[in-house]
């Protein structure tokens, strides 16, 4: 990898940040970890993010939200969705929103990185 | 979790209905059914959590609480449908179940498992479920002299419960409150920054963030835990601790706590994680074993949990809402060492040089553990036969030695101890061969702590993980350095424990061979078996040609972490016995030869998972849930009362639920209520079937059925079996008169098996339990054959016969052999043979039944022939080698 892409990772379970932010930075991959919206979305303002990886339902503003925001300012990030429940209809309303992926919890790591790789390569 | 528990208040409140009327055989079937169901899905489950602690998801609290709460249904749901499958013979389950519930729950709720746990437990008395209780490094001591037999101290542990007895007896909360309090007013100027932050985050509605600011503790300096430490250094043993302790130090010093010495050790909560605390407690050597001198030391060690150096953990110890840290203690004998030392059972600067590393000192380890003296250095190869590659003599001027009073003291090493080396070649080598057991069996290279005692005898006194200076990212540009190493297997089955193991095959033939397996050994079997977890400890790796990823096996496999790949279909075939090989069960690849990129790949690139509240949580719940204590059913411990955790429970119920079908006196009422089919083959076997649905597919007329006609997967297999070509022998085999007069004398077992009269076979597509008598034997089979694996047993029984004990038992003896050759555990008892095996799949499980039928029709009559010993062994071989001639 020669660029350095970074991620952002916003959830309200500590653990989904620390685990991504653990196992992402073993591939090369800068992360940063938010577990609440507002201030992920203030952090962009001042730095350039590659993929974010935001939680479905979250307390304040929600995945959604962030997802319609940011296709909003910065259309260029890739969005990527992660939900406790395999909702289907939660699924269907961020893929109108121009959603790049969608997994329910617990996601498969590999998974996850495999669809990063995907739209970081589509990027290019 | 409260609807559970009303369902169970249900049971014991509500009366049995009929509980002495036997339930007709076709709702016992489908009861049985249904308890193979609830068993499947909890086990499904089980293999589910299990495998998110090999951290290749990402998941969180509601995960946990969920699959909890379905695991706990779906075991409920078995104990439920094995009591009115068997009219509630076990109710106690309900008990076990809801004790394992409670603790779980517990759990999950941030506190420990048992709301009063013993203050005192000996190490002989610690299992795996206890670590939470007596702390990682009294738990992993007592691992290695139970799991490994190593030679380890005598000793007991202090509990956490003790802990937070003497916290509450002493008010000390309490009294840390106040301090914190006091800390907070001396700190409040400063504290108006955070002030002004966290109502510019509240306003900004981020109520957390400014709640999370406000909590801060940062004031609490160095001071403030000098004063906590006063308050352990005051506190009084609570009285019954005192006495337990007491007793307990009787006991240790058999009886003479006068000239005992004890060494006094910290074990705390989350000393052996990543972030070990690594020199931060106190251990005190060497006091007379009194309970004035422990009970000082003891509070010593607790008080060190707030030593200065702690302060940078401070979340730790003593996070924000939660209780504080729990320091376990163990109070060990002394060793009288002569040499003592630390030994690394890899090299952390270069794990490619496959070398322990020893030093070592006279006396006691202190001056090696605080590197003050000048030690011998000794490397040793990591195998067989552990070749020294270097001896390098220390200076020693210094040794720390016990002294007669109590308490340790440096003196001087005489001149001429101290140039020469205080090991043997021997005692090097044993060392080594030791770090090498104990890093195949925590799976990573250890950091471990020696005493060799005036008699010779090695003692291990700790192991802890070694630290790894590893260049970043080197590991990652492995993938080019592989294919140097053919591959022998690729994408073969399916994988059932994550991770990199490495070692010799050890090819398994018989279950028994298990004694014999070299410790680091890649274990391949044809078929997964629970009675692995004898070899679970010392295994590298596991491979097997069947198998699921969800059944017992695996699920030990998982508790042990060893990487293992079921259901390969190919292992046995092409891994041969002795061979080096590297299976990488993250990739499902299995490598000719040790490839040690991989294994050192595996040792740096480890993500530090257990500092995860979650994975930490996961695992404390998981101790209650996956470790299997029930193994073999023929035991005496197979019973209710000896049921630890969830996977005991589905075990013991699995082994019940068959044990009901298999009840003879059932097959009466099911003669009365049925119509019986002639078995119609070309050979006599005077069968009679009951079709209790799908077994027959009847074409012609009439009460019978041709072979063709029968559906029954595993009973067509026996009748194929029996009418093998050769195996049904009807001239009569000549009996003497006292073989024939003993005949009459029936065993009174065997009357009480009150036999049908007639052999009868009750059957349903993927069942069959077939009666016989054959003359004066008594042969029963009861199996079930399908699709999926774990849902298959076969259950065997044989007793009795028409000749004399001696013949009969050397019959018995015949079988039990052939058996055996089968794979299946066989328990023999005079003339009585009872034999099972399960979880093997449909092919292999017809085979086996095609041979158990030519065994039914083989042996009917061979009691009368086996004169002496060796003729059993001759008939044995002929009926594996396919020739089935008699006389």
């Amino acid at each position: 990898m020669n660029k350095q892409y970074k991620i952002m990772v916003i959830d309200d379970e500590k653990i989904v940040g620390d685990m991504a932010k653990m196992t992402l930075e073993q591939d090369g991959y800068v992360v940063e970890t938010f577990l609440n919206a507002a201030p992920a979305l203030e952090r962009l303002k001042e730095e350039k993010f590659d993929v974010i990886v935001t939680d479905y339902k979250m307390k304040g503003i929600d995945g959604m939200e962030v997802l319609r925001t940011v296709k909003k300012l910065y259309p260029e990030i890739v969005v990527i969705m992660i939900t406790a429940f395999a909702n289907l209809d939660a699924a269907i309303e961020a893929l109108r929103s121009d959603v790049h992926d969608f997994f329910p919890k617990p996601v498969k790591i590999k998974e996850l990185k495999a669809s990063i790789q995907r739209a970081l390569s589509k990027q290019k | 979790m409260k609807t559970l528990l009303e369902k169970f208040r249900n049971l014991f409140t509500r009366k049995a209905a009929g509980a002495d009327a036997k339930l007709p055989f076709k709702v016992v079937f489908s009861r049985f059914r249904q308890v193979l169901e609830s068993n499947n899905r909890a086990l499904e489950i089980m293999a589910d959590m299990g495998d998110k602690l090999g951290g290749n998801y990402i998941f969180d609290i509601n995960y946990i609480k969920k699959s909890y709460a379905e695991l706990a249904d779906s075991v409920f749901q078995s104990i439920y449908n094995l009591n009115s499958l068997s009219q509630n013979k076990y109710l106690y389950l309900h008990r076990i179940f809801e004790k394992i519930n409670d603790r779980i729950n517990r759990i999950l709720e941030g506190k420990p498992p048992l709301e009063q746990a013993e203050p005192v437990l000996f190490y002989r008395d610690i299992s795996w479920e206890m670590s939470d209780e007596v702390g990682g490094k009294n738990a992993g001591l007592a691992e290695l002299a139970n799991y490994l037999k190593l030679n380890v101290p005598e000793g007991f542990a202090i509990t956490a419960s003790a802990f937070r007895d003497f916290v509450e007896y002493n008010r000390i909360e309490e009294k840390i409150s106040a301090l914190k309090q006091k800390y907070r007013k001396a700190a409040k100027r400063s504290h108006k920054e955070d002030i002004m932050s966290a109502i510019t985050f509240a306003e900004g509605g981020e109520h957390d963030t400014a709640r999370e600011i406000l909590s801060e503790e940062d004031y609490l300096d160095e001071s403030f835990f000098a004063e906590v430490r006063d308050l352990f250094w005051k506190g009084k043993l609570p009285p019954h601790l005192e006495s337990s302790i007491e007793k307990a130090l009787e006991i240790l010093s058999g009886g003479d706590t006068e000239s005992c010495r004890i060494a006094v050790r910290s074990s705390a909560e989350k000393e052996d994680l990543e972030f070990s605390f690594a020199g931060q407690f106190e251990t005190a050597l060497n006091v007379p074993a009194g309970i004035k001198n422990i009970g000082k030391a003891y509070k010593e060690v607790l008080a060190s949990l707030y030593s200065p150096g702690a302060v940078a953990y401070r979340d730790l110890i003593m996070p924000r809402d939660k209780p504080m840290m729990a320091m376990s203690v163990g109070c060990v004998k002394m060793v009288d060492a002569a040499a003592s030392g630390v030994m690394f059972s890899s090299d952390p600067n270069n794990l490619n040089n496959e070398v322990v590393i020893i030093s070592a000192n006279w006396g006691l380890g202190k001056t090696v553990v605080d590197g003050s003296v000048d030690a011998d250095h000794f490397t040793v190869r990591k195998e067989e036969p552990y070749e020294i590659l270097e001896k390098k003599t220390g200076g020693k001027e210094l040794k720390t030695v016990a002294v007669e009073e109590g308490g340790v003291r440096e003196v001087g090493v005489p001149e001429s101890e101290r140039n020469r080396p205080c090991l043997s070649d021997e005692q090097i080598r044993e060392l080594a061969r030791q770090a090498v057991l104990i890093e195949h069996y925590m799976k990573k290279p250890q950091d471990i702590e020696w005493s060799i005692d005036k008699k010779g005898e090695i003692f291990i006194l700790q192991s802890r993980p070694l630290r790894i200076s590893s260049p970043a990212g080197a590991a990652r540009n492995i993938i080019s350095s592989l294919r140097k190493y053919p591959v022998l297997m690729e994408n073969r089955g399916k994988i059932a424990r994550r991770g990199i193991g490495a070692g010799r095959v050890f090819l398994l033939r018989r279950l028994e061979d298990l004694k014999n397996f070299p410790p680091g050994s890649v274990l391949v079997a044809k078929h997964d078996s629970s009675h692995f977890i004898k070899v679970m400890p010392k295994a590298s790796a596991i491979i097997t040609d069947t198998g699921t990823p969800t059944s017992h096996m695996s699920n030990i496999a998982r508790e042990f972490q060893v990487p293992t790949i079921v259901n390969t279909g190919i292992g046995t075939s092409i891994l041969k016995h002795g061979r080096e090989i590297t299976v990488d069960a993250e990739d499902n690849r299995i490598y000719d030869g040790i490839v040690k990129e991989l294994l050192n790949y595996k040792i740096t690139d480890e993500i530090p998972l257990m500092e995860l509240e979650e994975f930490r949580l996961l695992q404390k719940m998981l101790r209650y849930i996956t470790p299997l204590n029930l193994i073999d059913p023929l035991l005496e411990n197979f019973t209710p009362e000896n049921c630890r955790t969830f996977h005991d429970i589905l075990r013991f119920i699995h082994e019940k639920a068959i044990a009901e079908l298999v009840d003879i006196d059932r097959y009466k009422e099911v003669l009365r209520n049925n119509i019986a089919v002639k078995l119609d083959v070309p050979i006599p076997t005077g069968i009679f079937m009951i079709d209790i649905g799908g077994g027959l597919n009847l074409k012609g007329e009439g009460n019978k059925a041709s072979l063709e006609e029968i559906t029954s997967i595993p009973f067509r297999a026996i009748v194929g079996g029996m009418m093998h070509p050769g195996v049904w022998h009807s001239e009569a085999v000549s009996m003497k008169i006292n073989d024939f007069m003993s005949s009459m004398l029936k065993m009174p077992d065997v009357s009480a098996m009150s036999y049908l009269g007639e052999n009868v076979a009750v059957v349903s597509r993927e069942y069959v339990n077939l009666s016989l008598r054959f003359g004066y034997h008594f042969n029963m089979i009861d199996c079930y054959c399908s699709d999926n694996i774990r849902d298959n047993h076969v259950y065997f029984r044989f007793v009795g016969g028409a000749t004399d004990i001696t013949k009969r038992s050397r019959r018995a003896e015949l079988i039990g052999s052939i058996l055996k050759e089968f794979n299946m555990r066989t328990n023999l008892k005079g003339d009585l043979i009872i034999a099972r095996t399960d979880n093997i799949t449909r092919p292999e499980m017809e085979e086996l039944l095609d041979h158990l039928g030519r065994l039914i029709a083989y042996t009917r009559q061979l009691d009368a022939l086996l004169n002496d010993d060796s003729v059993v062994h001759r008939y044995v071989r002929n009926f594996l080698d396919g020739n089935y001639r008699i006389g």
